[in-house]
């Protein structure tokens, strides 16, 4: 029995809501530029969403006099977004959970107050380090839109937010919940560019995922939330689609690079399949993980020739867009999949040229409408060998 | 939900609970000179015979890996079919580590391994890693709720025969700068002690002969508007048919500190003045996955039926079959567990 | 070249916090990475790039070119001998 998708909300470099974001998605629209949010000595392009702590907190309705981590800022945003679009009245009776996620919590805050420590002996204000956990963005969103049955947060890296969708669909297929907002958020911030700066796997340009002269990822920022809800809870409401089915494997291969032939991401791919009770030609699309770096796009395409064979589906990558927002990714990009669904349209990767040599494989480049769109696959792959895959399927399957 | 089997417990932790048959004969009271309660560790060489990746690994990592390895020796499969990690604040030393070179050597010359093993999952990564263990991998990270959403997750999958077997762990550390911090914030001003350590459990859906206890439920949740504590524990009990008369044992997650342990002073004179309790964090101390010492403590006290005098019983005991656990931390999360002997 | 494959021996172990290992263990010319000599892999390749650059201000934009340079102590010690300033 599937979980439906009755809500959703995003923001993210391209836009401040579902909207914007599929313009921009239709137009071939990328949100990829110089990072203005503050300075860095690292001079690459980013997925970075053109508005301030303050203005977001204008946006909400949040007094400027108090601290909020950028993290927290983001995720009440896309969430606000998703309950509203759900029609869900927290104050209603019904049982609703956040199950949210993010890699970097607040460190947005806290690297500036670790900066302080360092310069002098109580250095730093406590007000941009009390949100260095993981948990206190999910706090303040659930405080903020009014959740107060359940909560929780994921950290597993770039599979986070996938992951986050996944514990829903279980809490509310074991009726400890009857409304659940799950997604993830995380913003940009020193720590991870210059983490992954350290790595060697930043472009100095725009990505190009799945292409054999790509170079990299772009890090983005960003929040992406879906509401999920059970049958028997949907009243009158026509929910998009349904949450047909998922998998979380374990690569097991290297901390962070994933195995050269795909091991892990086909696991993961073929066990959603199997718990949708899905064959690999049922599916439409696949909105992969796409980063653009050399390791993740061979060994994602490699699985992708070893589930789908021959007939592989229109997939593409939709981070030459966004840029990798980690933690917020697979709830991003679960927003997107569901839309591809809702809109029967297939996003592109506009900038592909050249396939990988050895995988030949070519993403949608032009957007496809009218596509067909009935069942989309979902991919996030995470360091620590955590892999993630989502299937949606609309009402019709 | 059903209820699962705790199949076996490893622990490390500020008391001699790593690689011993003893459990709390000793307490081991803390350092004076240290202002919180550091973890006893053993010789990691001899418990992660991997050096490769024992090499790039910090304490915290150390730790929970030790930990868990040491569960799955003891239990009755070689690899588990999930593995599942709590942690509060994750790995810390890592996180300083690579936020001072940002700092110090202004965004260059960054290490690498200290991004790469600061992340919220590595420890249960590097778990897998070493079991070449490629099943379900999840981590939990919201604060006093971890440990919590980690063994409901376990439950959830055994429960849909998803799983047979469930690593579950929570692992938090302490660093110097952390303590300074949280001084700073005033957590350590009214008599709680700062703690870490790491504690795993080999859940099941099958009763061994090894079986530590039955793990029958657990609830997590916040104190909203007029809530009272005592409605949560009669709900949680009458959801089972219970009522506070069944309950042989109720082991308390206060923390010492004089303000927030009101809570359960007043839980001590009502709704528990007929039942026998005892306490843990004053051996553990206080973290956010402190909890899981307390289940720890739990399922020790129910295979062997023996309350150990370091945890502080109060009232008359008469036998140990049925045991709740009521923790908090901060006052926020609350969670209630429910284990029963088997 | 001999005191520079001694330093860079114990820079290595230092570095790369290989616990157990002494400089006269290492073979100069065995290779480093993979299942033979001393078993490093992707992340010691970063670390190698930021101990070359922190010990002997010898930058290596790509990764990908440190396959040959870092094939063994010799090898290392040879491209530093040739490049450093």
């Amino acid at each position: 029995m599937s979980s439906y998708v009755t809500g959703i909300g995003v923001i993210s470099a391209i836009g401040k809501n579902v909207k914007e974001n599929l313009e921009a998605l239709l137009a071939k629209r990328t949100g990829i530029s110089c990072l203005t949010l503050f300075e860095s000595t690292h001079d690459v392009p980013v997925g970075e969403l053109k508005l301030s702590n303050e203005e977001l907190q204008q946006m909400l309705g949040l007094p400027i006099t108090k601290t909020y981590s950028r993290t927290a800022l983001l995720g009440m945003v896309a969430v606000k977004e998703a309950l509203t679009d759900a029609g869900i009245k927290t104050n209603s009776g019904l049982r609703i959970g956040l199950i949210s996620s993010t890699s970097a919590g607040g460190m947005d805050l806290s690297e500036n107050f670790y900066k302080e420590m360092l310069a002098k002996p109580n250095g730093g204000r406590l007000r941009n380090v009390i949100s260095h956990d993981c948990g206190d963005s999910t706090e303040k969103i659930a405080d903020f839109v009014g959740i107060r049955d359940y909560v929780t947060t994921i950290s597993t890296a770039c599979s986070s937010s996938a992951n986050a969708i996944m514990l829903a669909d279980r809490m509310l297929k074991h009726n400890l919940l009857d409304v659940v907002v799950a997604g993830g958020i995380d913003p940009l911030c020193l720590f991870t560019i210059n983490g992954f700066s350290s790595l060697m796997i930043l472009d100095k340009e725009l990505c190009r995922p799945f292409d054999e002269t790509r170079a990299g990822l772009n890090l983005g920022e960003g929040a992406g939330f879906i509401v999920l809800q059970r049958e028997d809870t949907l009243k009158d409401k026509k929910p998009y689609c349904q949450l047909a089915g998922y998998a979380n494997e374990n690569d097991s291969y290297h901390q962070t690079a994933t195995s050269p032939d795909g091991d892990g991401p086909l696991r993961a791919m073929a066990g959603a399949l199997k718990k949708a009770g899905l064959k690999p030609e049922d599916v439409d699309y696949v909105n992969v993980h796409g980063t653009g770096t050399g390791n993740n796009d061979q060994s994602e395409g490699t699985a992708l020739k070893r589930l789908f064979g021959d007939k592989i589906p229109h997939f593409s990558s939709t981070k030459v867009y966004t840029g990798h927002t980690l933690g917020a990714a697979g709830g991003i990009e679960a927003v997107y999949s569901i839309l591809s669904i809702t809109q029967d349209v297939v996003f592109s990767t506009y900038n592909f040229k050249n396939p990988m040599t050895d995988i030949m494989l070519t993403p949608v480049v032009d957007t496809i409408h009218n596509a067909g769109v009935n069942v989309v696959m979902s991919n996030s792959f995470g360091f620590g060998g955590n892999v993630s895959s989502l299937v949606f399927s609309s009402l019709k399957k | 939900m059903k209820s699962c089997y705790i199949e076996n417990i490893s622990s490390i932790s500020p008391q001699n609970t790593f690689g011993t048959e003893e459990f709390l004969d000793n307490i081991i009271e803390r350092n004076p000179e240290i202002p919180y309660l550091s973890a006893i560790e053993p010789d990691y060489k001899l418990c992660i015979l991997n050096a490769g990746l024992r090499r790039r690994m910090s304490h915290v990592i150390k730790m929970g890996v030790a930990v868990a390895l040491e569960c799955v020796k003891g239990s009755t499969v070689e690899n588990p079919d999930a593995i599942i990690t709590a942690t509060g604040l994750g790995c810390l030393a890592d996180t300083e580590k690579f936020l001072n070179s940002i700092v110090v050597n202004n965004e260059q010359l960054l290490n690498p391994t200290a991004f790469i093993q600061s992340t919220f999952n590595t420890i249960g990564a590097q778990i897998a890693l070493i079991l070449e263990n490629k099943g379900y991998n999840f981590t939990y990270v919201h604060r006093g709720f971890s440990f919590e959403t980690a063994l409901i997750d376990a439950m959830m999958q055994l429960t849909d025969d998803e799983a047979t077997r469930v690593l579950v762990g929570a692992i938090d550390e302490i660093t110097p700068s952390e303590y300074e911090v949280t001084k700073r914030l005033g957590f350590w001003r009214n008599g709680a002690v700062m703690g870490e350590g790491a504690q795993f459990f080999m859940l099941s859906s099958e009763k061994t002969e090894s079986s530590y206890a039955e793990l029958i439920d657990v609830h997590q949740f916040q104190l909203k508007d007029n809530e009272k504590a005592d409605d949560k524990i009669n709900a949680f009990l009458d959801k089972h048919s219970l009522t506070m008369k069944d309950v042989d044992l109720v082991v308390l997650g206060n923390s010492g500190d004089k303000r927030l342990d009101v809570l359960f002073q007043n839980f001590k004179s009502g709704i528990l003045a007929n039942t026998p309790t005892a306490e843990f964090k004053h051996l553990c101390g206080e973290y956010h996955t402190a909890a899981s010492f307390g289940v720890w403590c739990i399922a020790n006290i129910l295979k062997r039926q023996k309350l150990p005098f370091a945890m502080h019983p109060n009232g008359k005991v008469d036998k140990l079959e049925r045991v709740l656990l009521y923790n908090s931390y901060q006052n926020v999360n609350h969670s209630i567990y429910l284990l029963e002997a088997i | 070249m001999e005191d520079l494959i001694k330093n860079l021996k114990v820079q290595l172990i230092e570095e790369l916090n290989l616990e157990d290992v002494k400089p006269q263990d290492i073979d100069t010319d065995a290779p480093l990475f993979g299942d033979e000599g001393l078993g490093l892999d992707s992340i010691d390749a970063l670390e190698i790039i930021l101990l070359l650059e922190k010990h002997y201000g010898l930058h290596i934009g790509d990764p990908k070119e440190g396959k040959k340079i870092f094939y063994s102590i010799q090898t290392l010690a040879d491209f530093i001998s040739a490049n450093k300033k």
